[in-house]
């Protein structure tokens, strides 16, 4: 299967962006990209029991976004959402998208 | 639960052109503000007596909460709510039905790190004399 990871990532990056919701990533040293993103705006009991009701769970593509963080933000719906958490999506060893835990609005 | 002519004289005076960072009334109204530095008011109510036949005394705290940029520190923000709330000192209720007492020192609000935004909380003790 590694042999076939960087299809696998394309295919990933292909669905993201026919099915993302267009958002743009406000990073804390000024600069912005405007891109696709994936949003799950019903996320399961274990992240609303620690985030609370308004929880989002974010998805970034690498290749938009290299580098994100904790506390960023992402403007999405008129609604700017700063990042509590990052956690890295894989497909094999490829970093194929940033999965953000912002707390709401 | 702050009478209402002691929410309406703090809200005119946040309000009021001086003050640098802009005031959203969030008490039961939604708000979605678009600037990265703004301000927003609670009211606390811990003392109610009465001193006279038709006159009461009320005392309390207003919550200001300071929200600014999340992941750049805390200086521009407490540089600017502690020049708003030096400003908003004095600012005098024109029948002296209100006085602000005493300003508690700063408390992380947000927990030193950020949710909506970075955010501080600085309370201003408060006397009304409802007549």
């Amino acid at each position: 299967m590694l042999n076939m990871r960087n299809q696998w990532r394309k295919e990933y990056e292909r669905t993201l962006k026919l099915l993302g919701t267009p958002a743009t990533v406000l990073k804390k040293d000024g600069s912005s990209v405007d891109c696709l993103v994936g949003l799950n705006s019903k996320p399961g009991d274990e992240l609303i029991n620690a985030y609370g009701v308004n929880v989002k769970v974010i998805t970034v593509l690498v290749s938009d976004v290299p580098v994100l963080e904790k506390l960023d933000r992402i403007a999405l719906d008129g609604e700017r959402h700063t990042i509590d958490d990052v956690r890295v999506n894989r497909i094999n060893d490829l970093n194929v998208s940033h999965v953000c835990i912002s707390r709401g609005k | 639960m702050s009478a209402l002519y002691v929410r309406n004289m703090v809200r005119s005076w946040l309000n009021d052109p001086s003050l640098d960072v802009p005031f959203f009334d969030t008490v039961n109204l939604e708000q979605n503000p678009q600037v990265d530095t703004w301000v927003t008011a609670e009211f606390e109510t811990t003392l109610r007596d009465k001193l006279s036949f038709c006159e009461w005394k009320e005392e309390g705290e207003v919550l200001l909460v300071f929200t600014g940029v999340p992941g750049v520190g805390d200086g521009a923000l407490l540089a600017a709510a502690e020049k708003d709330v030096k400003t908003l000192l004095a600012f005098r209720d024109p029948t002296r039905q209100l006085l602000v007492t005493a300003v508690q020192g700063i408390q992380e609000y947000s927990g030193g790190s950020a949710n909506v935004g970075y955010q501080i909380e600085i309370i201003l003790d408060y006397e009304y004399t409802e007549n």
